[in-house]
């Protein structure tokens, strides 16, 4: 018994020492993240108000190319033209949501950093990404130097260059978030063709029942394309598309189209008619949209 | 206790013991008196102060292409309050643009030129068909600096670059017009560089691209030069029997550039003719029987010649280029005025071969003039714009009303007036 006293008694004894510590262990000096009041221009002030605050969104227009995908060569965006896009950015999207669906849901989930470049990312192929997004949380917009005042006002090019791919990109982290009913994978099941979308015209992927030749790529794809489009596209646009897909691929359009109507208000409450009213009726205003004055 | 069990004990004592020879010593002395981000902070602030500290601004040595493979530039900059004014010799030398920029920690302290600046960024500027552009930064790693010269780097092309303080007083429209002097000068490419009394080597110092080319002895050089308001400064030094050259002045008077006992002479050939040397009254040689005498005189835009073609009794007006680099002047394919009226759409001026009976399209191919001393004319050859092909005519191609070329009953072209085989011209006054 003696011999297995010791043994703890030393054991005891170890332990103590190896608990004691150093106890003027003080935390020193000041914290390493400045406390310094941040200088915020006009620009910056009105993008606090407008973005920040209501939004939780940046909208970095000081380029940092690690920002950027490292594929391309980027320049900055100029910043005036940064101004007038910023106001026309929040005006047309995030202000169109926000009116229909609620303040929370674009807080949520709209996508939290907006870049803007000045150029496009050129490939070596001759071709041009103008817009693109990163992991459903950063949304570049790009060739923003090369807008004009008339482009501003034009909401056909508007969608074009940017609109579209903000919807676009949006669905994906939409469909991230929430998955919707994998039988819309099965509508056109066969007719998907990866990277050979290229080759195809519109018209033709239209009339197979898809609303552009992307769509072709896979059925996220499609879906992205096909809600984005919707949202954005006139009636006149819209019935266009429907034309040329005629009888059969109208039909699996719109049962696609029935698909997204469901799976946005199932998922996250959100009416598309409402919103797309939303959209054109915004749209229809961008021409007299003051871009010179931050409020 | 058992043997087995003494061992265990001691084992167990032995590793106690170790354990417990920590210290509590309280002088570990640290290596800077701050920690790792507050003088990452500071660094940044000082940077930015010392260039905010230039009230006349900085002029920057700038070289793009990656392993300085492309020209030098030469900036001024002015940084103030956050902002950054600049000129330059990028494109519009006149021009001024202010923009934003920043010094932020990055991978260690970097100017960044993040607001668009129409001097600056043209230079990292991309286009369709050129994803890399010119391969310029507009982010730097400040590597090293003093008072007056900050050291960068570029971040994406890695090309190693100088900020030097302007001295107090500089005016930047003074500058920038050195700068002018210089580049107008500097307009002929080829160079002699002569060391003392003995010609070395002949060189270029090509202007469009902003580079140096030389081989002298066993060593040959091949790197960008900045253009300065005196003179030119290379992005290294050549080492000549172990001296180095690399700032150079500029002479206007015997058109050289000049360090210590190094200068590099400007090479006319005998066949480099002035501008005004062409000016007057010529007659062009082709294979027609006929006189066809070819006015010049200056053309409204600089480096232009506005010809007078006497052909028939009728004076067609057209456009001639001069090339200060060369000396020679050329004559593309241009539209061309009908004075007779005969033809309401007007007659194109197209390059032709009549060796090889083609007749080629109006924007490519093209004759240049160049003086023959010895043969006391200005003999016409194909300018080698069209691959294959050799340019030794021009066909003025008539067009109707309906903007399309005249045909006759065979189907074939009607011209306004030929000049089949063109050899040279001689100077009459």
């Amino acid at each position: 018994m003696k011999k297995y006293l010791y043994l703890v008694v030393t054991a005891l004894v170890g332990c103590g020492v190896l608990l004691s510590s150093c106890s003027d262990d003080k935390i020193e000096g000041d914290s390493i993240f400045s406390t310094a009041p941040v200088h915020r221009n006009p620009f910056d002030q009105w993008l606090y108000k407008n973005y920040t605050m209501p939004y939780n969104i940046e909208f970095q227009y000081r380029l940092k190319t690690e920002e950027t995908d490292q594929a391309y060569n980027f320049v900055p965006a100029d910043s005036a033209k940064s101004v007038k896009l910023a106001i026309l950015t929040k005006y047309m999207w995030f202000d169109a949501y926000a009116e229909t669906v609620g303040l929370d849901f674009v807080k949520e989930n709209s996508p939290r950093i907006i870049v803007v470049t000045g150029t496009p990312g050129y490939t070596r192929y001759r071709t041009e990404v103008i817009g693109s997004a990163e992991g459903g949380y950063k949304v570049r917009l790009g060739k923003v130097n090369a807008l004009t005042d008339e482009q501003l006002k034009d909401y056909g090019s508007m969608t074009n260059y940017y609109f579209h791919t903000m919807h676009h990109e949006f669905m994906h982290i939409l469909n991230q978030k929430k998955p919707y009913d994998e039988s819309y994978d099965n509508i056109s099941r066969s007719d998907y063709v990866s990277g050979n979308w290229t080759s195809i015209p519109d018209k033709k992927a239209q009339s197979m029942g898809f609303v552009s030749a992307y769509s072709m790529e896979n059925p996220a794809e499609d879906i992205a394309e096909l809600y984005s489009i919707y949202v954005t596209s006139t009636p006149q646009d819209w019935a266009t598309i429907m034309r040329n897909a005629g009888n059969k691929g109208g039909s699996i359009i719109n049962r696609k189209l029935k698909m997204i109507r469901e799976y946005m208000s199932n998922s996250w409450n959100v009416d598309i008619e409402l919103l797309r009213n939303a959209i054109l009726r915004r749209g229809g205003k961008i021409g007299s949209l003051d871009l010179n004055t931050l409020e | 206790m058992d043997k087995q069990m003494k061992k265990v004990y001691l084992l167990f004592m032995a590793i106690m013991l170790t354990l417990s020879l920590q210290s509590c010593l309280h002088d570990d002395k640290t290596t800077f008196d701050l920690p790792a981000a507050d003088r990452i902070e500071k660094k940044v602030a000082d940077y930015k102060a010392l260039l905010e500290s230039a009230d006349d601004g900085w002029v920057m040595q700038y070289y793009t292409g990656k392993n300085y493979s492309y020209g030098g530039y030469t900036l001024l900059l002015k940084f103030k309050n956050g902002n950054v004014t600049a000129m330059g010799d990028v494109k519009d030398i006149e021009a001024q643009a202010t923009s934003g920029y920043d010094v932020v920690k990055d991978l260690g302290p970097t100017l960044s030129f993040n607001g668009y600046n129409a001097v600056i960024h043209p230079l990292a500027e991309t286009w369709l068909g050129s994803p890399d552009g010119a391969q310029g930064d507009y982010e730097f790693s400040i590597l090293r600096a003093t008072n007056d010269s900050i050291f960068l780097k570029g971040r994406k092309w890695h090309n190693e670059m100088l900020l030097t303080r302007l001295p107090k007083g500089t005016n930047w429209e003074e500058y920038m017009l050195g700068l002018a002097t210089v580049m107008q000068g500097m307009n002929v490419e080829t160079y002699d560089f002569v060391l003392g009394n003995d010609t070395l080597a002949q060189g270029t110092l090509t202007q469009e691209v902003r580079r140096l080319n030389v081989t002298i002895g066993d060593s040959t050089w091949s790197m960008p030069y900045c253009t300065t308001n005196t003179g030119i400064v290379l992005r290294q030094p050549l080492v000549i029997k172990n001296k180095k050259y690399q700032h150079f002045t500029w002479n206007e008077e015997d058109h050289s550039l000049t360090q210590d006992d190094l200068k590099i002479i400007q090479f006319l050939p005998k066949s480099h003719k002035d501008i005004d040397f062409w000016i007057g009254e010529w007659q062009l040689k082709t294979s027609l029987r006929k006189r066809i005498r070819l006015t010049l005189e200056r053309g409204t835009v600089a480096n232009t010649l506005k010809g007078t073609l006497n052909l028939n009794n009728v004076n067609y007006e057209i456009l001639l280029t001069y090339d200060p680099a060369t000396g020679h002047l050329e004559l593309p394919g241009q539209p061309v005025t009908d004075p007779t009226y005969k033809y309401p759409a007007g007659i194109l001026l197209i390059p032709a071969s009549a060796k090889e009976g083609k007749l080629f399209g109006e924007g490519t191919g093209s004759l240049f003039f160049t003086w023959d001393d010895d043969m006391e004319r200005a003999k016409a050859e194909d300018s080698g714009q069209i691959t294959g092909h050799t340019v030794d005519s021009f066909f003025g191609v008539a067009y109707g009303e309906d903007l399309q070329p005249v045909t006759d009953a065979q189907g074939n072209y009607v011209y306004a007036f030929t000049l089949p085989n063109i050899q040279y011209m001689t100077k009459i006054n």
